[in-house]
């Protein structure tokens, strides 16, 4: 298991090369002009900051862990549509680029560099174009054709084996014109679960807290955002005219809970993922931060202040059953819940800086998780529950590290200067988003949770902050 | 109430690691990246600029009826803490206790104290140590002899900060316990 593991290992190392020449020269572009000087988010992944006792993992570990196997090299050639500039700036462009993105940075497929393309020779007619596509590395070919059709356009995608030179799936869409990136993400999603049996995370959202609405001369004002997963899509959720934090989905996808400020002190808050339905969970608690709903989204634990000190709590959604799972003189914040219910992990200062810890919902059971580092807080859980990302700080900045439950091995998923915190999991637990801060910017980028590939920045407008991904796939 | 939100500087120094700070006053910038204050044994010690104790505000029990809350809110000093610390510094309690002194002459006065952090370390975590800070004030206060019901708490963490920069002077202006008068 491990030598073939290795031999994985060096495939994919060969093959991310590739995949950085593929990538959206867009996205690095907007990084460097958002944080010029400051390296580009190269995820070279780094090993965490681990004392001597915990194993420091190579490069190469890195590469396979959540790798389900070895990346099948693509080729993607550019969509082939009629004739048209407007066509071609207002949907080809677009559509070819989104699924460019989705496929590259998936972890099942790389990328061919389009750059070693033969020309006009798709579909392959015969075993010496089928070669001539192989000669880019591809082993599959990504065919696709884009027409108008009315106000709507067709698209026509074809996957080829170019070892038995045939074609395994075809899938045809048709949508609105300006619906042709929502196409793309739909059949990146789909080639996907060709072949993992799972649908990509191509068409699911994250929830934020922006500033963007901030008045000069006033109070700071953050509201609750949502966007697609690349950033698409931004829309305003909440009205607060104050601070709204700290989102979190419910299970459903259909709403979110978060703290917000509307009433002067801080309350907890839940509202319909279009805006309606608001109402507050009354709580008797003050700070009332940090929200996390339960799997079965009945219950939600929060980090709760009773005379100044802060302790765990858990209430149902309509504020019965308030139940106090900590009780320490340290601070405690920032609970998590597992994917099965049973467990949350948390952020206690109480054996002197704060790190994680975990405990069951009876508040007991507590050890600690985080080992290294003087700082480690805001953990999630990965869907499957076995892995944990969290901000981690040894010396310098605070970086995104990614543990193994099981082995406690951590690695680093995040590089370069700047604060890195509050990581959410993408729900088929291939990406984090999280947000990071350089200089008087903070914005949110998306990378993959084996710290392969390229992080995106997905923000631009105002500051923001505190991502939580939605945790349906469909 | 007024916030002073003076760009202090914006020298890429921003969340360079600063060691935790003693209480005594001294004017001297914080140095360049220090070791962490836990982990390593060469914490340097940084001295924040704190604030000079202020005296007693001077003002008839006629005036404060003709004055703005966010006018009698300044006649309130804020508490300055350590880093990642809520404990009442010695600082503090000089101004805590001007403060108290002052409320106990104007028994009508209500008032808010907020709790904030710096901008170091992550948004969660300094909700919580400026919820502890606020809190920190108010025991003392009342430890003071100022009555807790015309006290109210609540913690901004680093969501407010009142100084911009990304270095000491600013994070020091910005760990503290503010207070804002609601009634008079």
């Amino acid at each position: 298991m491990k030598g073939k593991s290795l031999k994985e290992e060096r495939e994919n190392g060969e093959e991310k090369v590739s995949l950085k020449g593929v990538r959206g020269a867009g996205a690095l572009l907007a990084a460097a002009a958002l944080f010029s000087g400051a390296p580009l988010f190269g995820q070279a992944p780094k090993s965490a900051p681990t004392p001597s006792g915990v194993a420091q993992p190579s490069n190469i570990d890195l590469t396979l862990t959540g790798a389900t196997g070895a990346r099948r090299p693509l080729a993607i050639p550019m969509t082939i549509a009629p004739i048209s500039p407007d066509l071609q700036t207002r949907a080809v462009d677009p559509f070819y680029t989104t699924l460019s993105d989705d496929l590259a940075g998936s972890g099942v497929f790389v990328v061919a560099d389009p750059a070693l393309y033969p020309k006009a020779m798709r579909p392959p007619q015969n075993r010496e174009e089928g070669d001539a596509w192989k000669a880019t590395s591809a082993q599959f070919l990504l065919d696709t054709h884009l027409a108008p059709d009315g106000g709507n356009v067709v698209v026509e995608a074809m996957l080829w084996d170019l070892g038995m030179l045939k074609p395994i799936l075809s899938k045809k869409y048709s949508g609105e014109l300006r619906a042709v990136r929502r196409i793309a993400h739909t059949l990146a999603s789909d080639l996907v679960r060709q072949f993992t049996g799972r649908p990509g995370p191509f068409l699911t959202k994250i929830a934020f807290s922006s500033d963007r609405e901030r008045v000069a001369g006033k109070h700071v004002v953050k509201e609750i955002f949502t966007m697609d997963f690349d950033g698409d899509n931004q829309r305003r959720i909440t009205y607060s005219n104050t601070l709204s934090l700290a989102p979190d989905w419910s299970p459903d996808g259909t709403k979110l809970v978060y703290q917000s400020y509307e009433k002067d002190t801080p309350g907890l808050w839940l509202i319909g993922k279009d805006g309606t339905d608001k109402r507050q969970i009354p709580v008797p608690t003050q700070l009332n931060a940090s929200p996390s709903f339960s799997p079965d989204g009945k219950t939600v634990a929060f980090c709760g202040s009773v005379k100044g000190n802060t302790e765990i709590f858990t209430v149902q959604t309509d504020g019965s059953n308030l139940k106090r799972l900590t009780e320490n003189a340290a601070i405690d914040s920032t609970p998590r819940w597992s994917p099965n219910g049973r467990e949350l992990a948390f952020t206690s200062n109480r054996q002197g800086t704060p790190q994680i810890f975990m405990m069951d919902l009876e508040g007991a059971n507590v050890r600690r998780v985080s080992l290294a580092g003087n700082w480690n807080d805001e953990a999630a859980f990965s869907p499957d529950g076995g892995r944990l990302a969290f901000a981690c700080r040894n010396e310098g900045d605070f970086q995104i590290c990614v543990m193994d439950l099981a082995t406690g091995r951590t690695v680093q998923i995040s590089s370069g200067t700047g604060a890195n915190e509050g990581p959410t999991w993408s729900p088929d637990g291939s990406k984090i988003a999280w947000e990071v801060q350089r200089g008087d910017s903070t914005q949110i980028v998306v990378g993959n949770a084996d710290g392969g590939g390229t992080a995106r920045i997905v923000t631009s407008s105002g500051n923001n902050f505190s991502p939580s991904w939605i945790k349906t796939l469909e | 109430m007024k916030q002073s939100l003076k760009v202090v500087s914006l020298t890429v120094v921003a969340l360079a690691f600063v060691a935790a700070c003693s209480s005594k006053p001294k004017a001297t910038p914080p140095p360049a990246p220090t070791p962490a204050p836990v982990s390593t044994p060469t914490v340097v010690t940084v001295e924040p600029p704190a604030p000079t104790p202020q005296p007693t505000p001077r003002v008839d029990a006629d005036d404060i009826t003709r004055k703005s809350l966010s006018e009698i809110s300044s006649y309130l000093k804020p508490a300055f803490f350590d880093y990642d610390k809520a404990d009442i510094r010695t600082d503090a309690r000089d101004v805590l206790a001007a403060n108290a002194a002052w409320l106990k002459k104007y028994a009508g006065v209500q008032f808010t104290i907020e709790g904030h952090t710096d901008e170091r370390g992550t948004a969660q975590y300094n909700l919580a140590l400026g919820d502890r800070r606020a809190n920190a004030a108010k025991d003392y206060l009342t430890s003071l002899g100022v009555d807790a019901s015309r006290i109210k708490t609540v913690s901004y963490g680093k969501e407010r900060p009142f100084a911009t920069g990304h270095d000491e002077d600013s994070w020091q202006k910005n760990r503290r316990a503010h207070f804002v008068v609601t009634a008079k």
